[in-house]
């Protein structure tokens, strides 16, 4: 207690130095003035970026420094942007209260084979997430879990009121937002360093270390607790390295000035490293099989379509994304937008980047009205069965380390065909939430996974692991003792269950485990949006049965359930089910297509039959009329 | 205003024109179900029974005239349930017609159509129109012949409309469900066949009147 003093006042001291030290050029924010690099002139050339490179203090870093210190963004890069402002922009403003958190999107998914969990996690608020309070997790863990693929922006001040203990913020130093992970151009940019630089702790030297003219060793992990990186200080231990910046002497001009290759126009490749995907079963590991996005084959980048200007809301690209997004673009930059045009939109949008006008023949309407682009268009065509995937933030794919094998935690499975918030059928990825919580009434929340996990991983102990990234095989009997366990832990309130393979487990008066269904164990989803296939490879390009079949994937598919316990492996649902659809309904549907060709020879009878005697009758009508109109028709009394 | 809100209103005026008619058109009652019958007010369903007895072809027809007959009923039958099809989601519940309603609606159809179609190769040498029966021409020629029964003249305009209306309301879906137009020429087809089918309606509702009328006119008044 009396430590925690210490260490929180020491802490509000640094942050009094900090206030001081920064430089007029980040403090022009708060006089209101406009930033020069978030102005332009007009013109479309790109801006050359001779840089000096500013400390955490904002001190301009040379490099005859001692000891070197790793540059900020905040300082460097606010010296011309407004780095507040940016704060605010969609990657990371995830922790920010009142952002619109818009269509639900891929959340954190907590995965942890030793106690069996897979749950979804995010500080926005969307359906079948938890924020990651709900499982105990600090903004500290929060950002050693999965600031891999953050873009940064977590700092103690992210903890509250609450103390974080085990939080080593002042060793580590704040996670500042990384403008180089989208920003940097320069093709010695890596970006699997910050991965390796979160894990060692180093939060502060984790952007620099991904440039191509620095590198950094040494770990404030191994760092004592109140270690000043400052002061520099080595450790006792001589194996134990402080964190230490190299920069490329030859990389600093005459002025102490650094060249970055930063451009506006962001290259694909660094939007892969976080939204990269992998299908487990036909490519694998490896990519060469797979087609990228139409777009980008056409040449567009994801920026052309994914735009922002100075806050850095970027444009996410869904319908109805304008709704909540104050982005000029928002309503433009849907697939409407660009193939079509949207007539809300403020910009002129339909056939930009010589978008295509899609022609559909032969498509009834009412397609459009219920099923979202996507569904024909992206992702992959569905199968039989669901498929296992991976993707760069679930399963941290390009991060270099750790093994990364496919039956790894946590399974994700696509594409399922569900509604989505407009009531349109799409394309989703979905996982099966599976953890240890609690049951309050109606409500069920998970557990605090640390208050749990000893527990769990004693009674899991013996649990068979045929690999250590996979499910351990939960009996019936490993819940029991668990759940029994969880009812007698001191201050757990609440009846103790497990969410697993969309069923909840509970302890009934006998003591005997019972199966029921709930809301929170039905799957975490997200839309799937890339890559998008061309008009030849949309689903219902071959044939109307590849969706209105009685064994249609797209309907009738079956939908992996996910669960670590044994004896339930084996189950699946029917796509239909996501979709709330009548499945006797579309089944007797289905049947009517085997009989459209007769109904389309019937029908060309009938219009034939019916021209045909409108023709014979109105030429004869025509013949008749002439002949009576014929004022040397001596007969034509006589038809009176 | 929508095409459905205008459908709506077509629908009532044309029925209210036609009950407004027959009000004033009907036989006295004595006159249809005669003096001596018991439970006169039970007139109101007699009335309503009427129509579905003159269906039923006369005792001297031939076997083309049963048939005739046969497919007229049919025809009824089927307009009924691809009518109630059609409009019933539209109408009460706002909106497209969709389910199990859609499935019928394209089944009925098809077979109404085919009855129709039958029907008319029967029977259209009956509504060849004649010369006399043109009021224009007979204005325009000072004729002072035998002068038409106006339902006579109503009846075979309605019979060409209906066969009329035929062609672009089968046309449309035809060429709707081959691979050869976009988006917007499907819409086009759609719209063509909502049309063609409030019109079709109307036209069937006048035709199947002024048929039961002519009936009715036929009981009275034999020979």
């Amino acid at each position: 207690m009396y430590l925690g003093w210490i260490e929180n006042s020491m802490r509000d001291f640094r942050w009094y130095i900090l206030l001081l030290l920064i430089p007029a050029a980040v403090t022009a924010a708060a006089d209101g003035q406009d930033y020069i690099g978030d102005t332009s002139d007009g013109s479309r050339s790109p801006t050359v970026h001779i840089l000096n490179l500013y400390d955490e203090q904002g001190t301009k870093i040379l490099p005859s420094d001692e000891p070197l210190l790793p540059f900020s963004l905040r300082t460097t890069c606010g010296e011309c942007h407004d780095y507040s402002t940016i704060a605010g922009g969609w990657h990371v403003n995830f922790n920010r209260p009142g952002v619109n958190p818009g269509r639900r999107a891929q959340p954190w998914i907590y995965a942890d084979p030793t106690t069996a969990t897979q749950i979804g996690l995010s500080y926005r608020n969307w359906p079948g997430v938890w924020h990651p309070e709900a499982i105990g997790m600090t903004p500290w863990e929060f950002a050693l879990h999965f600031g891999r693929h953050l873009a940064g922006n977590l700092s103690e001040k992210d903890e509250g009121e609450a103390v974080d203990y085990q939080a080593r913020w002042m060793e580590s130093g704040t996670l500042e937002i990384n403008c180089l992970a989208c920003h940097d151009a320069e093709p010695g940019h890596d970006q699997s360093e910050y991965a390796v630089q979160i894990a060692r702790e180093n939060f502060r030297w984790a952007a620099p270390a991904t440039g191509a003219f620095m590198s950094v060793k040494g770990a404030a992990r191994d760092m004592p607790d109140m270690w000043d990186h400052l002061l520099g200080e080595l450790p006792e231990d001589p194996k134990k390295i402080p964190p230490t910046v190299y920069y490329d002497p030859g990389r600093f001009d005459h002025d102490h000035k650094v060249f970055f290759d930063v451009s506006r126009k962001i290259p694909n490749n660094r939007c892969y490293f976080c939204h990269s995907n992998s299908d487990v079963l036909t490519t694998g590991m490896g990519k060469w099989t797979a087609d990228q996005d139409v777009h980008l084959t056409a040449g567009l980048s994801c920026v052309d379509c994914h735009r922002n200007g100075p806050d850095h809301m970027i444009v996410r690209g869904y319908e109805g994304e304008s709704e909540v997004s104050a982005n000029p673009l928002a309503a433009a930059t849907t697939c409407q937008g660009c193939h079509l045009g949207d007539e809300s939109s403020v910009v002129s949008a339909k056939g930009r980047f010589a978008a295509p006008k899609p022609e559909h023949h032969g498509i009834p309407g009412v397609h459009f009205e219920k099923l979202t682009c996507t569904a024909c268009h992206s992702g992959p065509r569905p199968e039989a069965l669901t498929q296992p995937t991976q993707t760069s933030r679930a399963h941290g794919l390009g991060v270099h380390g750790p093994e990364k094998t496919a039956s790894m935690l946590p399974h994700l499975y696509y594409p399922v065909y569900m509604r989505n918030d407009r009531g349109k059928i799409g394309p989703y990825k979905i996982f099966w939430p599976a953890f240890w919580g609690r049951r309050v009434d109606e409500t069920i929340e998970p557990a605090d996974i640390d208050s749990i996990r000893p527990l769990v991983e004693k009674a899991l102990k013996d649990a068979a692991r045929p690999d250590g990234e996979d499910w351990p095989e939960i009996t019936v009997e490993h819940i029991r003792t668990v759940l029994g366990g969880m009812a007698k832990l001191k201050g757990f309130e609440g009846i103790p269950v497990y969410v697993a393979g969309a069923k909840v487990y509970a302890l009934d008066a006998q003591g005997q485990v019972t199966e029921s269904a709930h809301a929170a164990a039905g799957p975490g989803s997200w839309p799937i949006a890339h890559a998008v296939r061309p008009a030849e490879q949309a689903l219902g390009e071959k044939s109307c049965e590849e969706c209105h079949a009685k064994d249609a994937p797209f309907l009738f598919g079956a939908v992996t359930i996910d669960t670590p316990v044994v004896g339930e492996g084996s189950r699946t649902m029917t796509m239909i089910e996501f979709q709330g659809l009548d499945a006797g309904y579309m089944k007797s549907f289905a049947s009517t297509f085997a009989a459209r060709p007769v109904l389309k020879a019937v029908l060309f009878v009938i219009v034939f039959a019916a021209g045909l005697v409108l023709l014979l009758y109105g030429l004869r009508a025509a013949g008749a009329i002439l002949r009576f109109l014929d004022p040397d028709n001596k007969d034509r009394q006589e038809h009176v | 205003m929508t095409l459905v809100q205008i459908s709506m209103i077509v629908f009532v005026m044309t029925v209210l024109l036609t009950a407004v008619h027959f009000m004033f058109r009907a036989p006295d009652n004595d006159r249809l179900f005669g003096r001596a019958r018991r439970c006169k007010w039970l007139d109101p369903l007699r009335m309503l029974i009427l129509p579905c007895v003159s269906v039923f072809p006369r005792r001297d027809a031939g076997f083309a005239g049963w048939l005739r007959h046969l497919l007229t009923a049919a025809c009824a039958v089927l307009f009924a349930v691809s009518f109630v099809t059609a409009y019933y989601q539209r109408f009460l519940e706002g909106r497209q017609i969709t389910g199990y309603f859609q499935m019928i609606h394209i089944g009925s159809s098809a077979a109404l159509m085919g009855c129709l179609i039958a029907a008319v190769f029967l029977s259209v040498r009956r509504f060849v129109f004649a010369p006399a029966e043109n009021p224009f021409l007979r204005r325009k020629l000072s004729d002072t012949g035998r002068r038409v029964m106006p339902s006579r003249l109503m009846l075979k305009c309605m019979f060409w409309a209906i066969l009329g209306l035929t062609l672009p309301l089968t046309a449309s879906i035809l060429l709707s469900m081959l691979p050869l137009f976009g988006t917007e020429v499907q819409e086009m087809l759609i719209l063509i066949h909502r049309v063609s089918a409030m019109l079709f309606t109307v036209a069937v509702i006048l035709f199947a009147y002024t048929l039961f009328c002519k009936w009715l006119d036929e009981v009275i008044s034999p020979g």
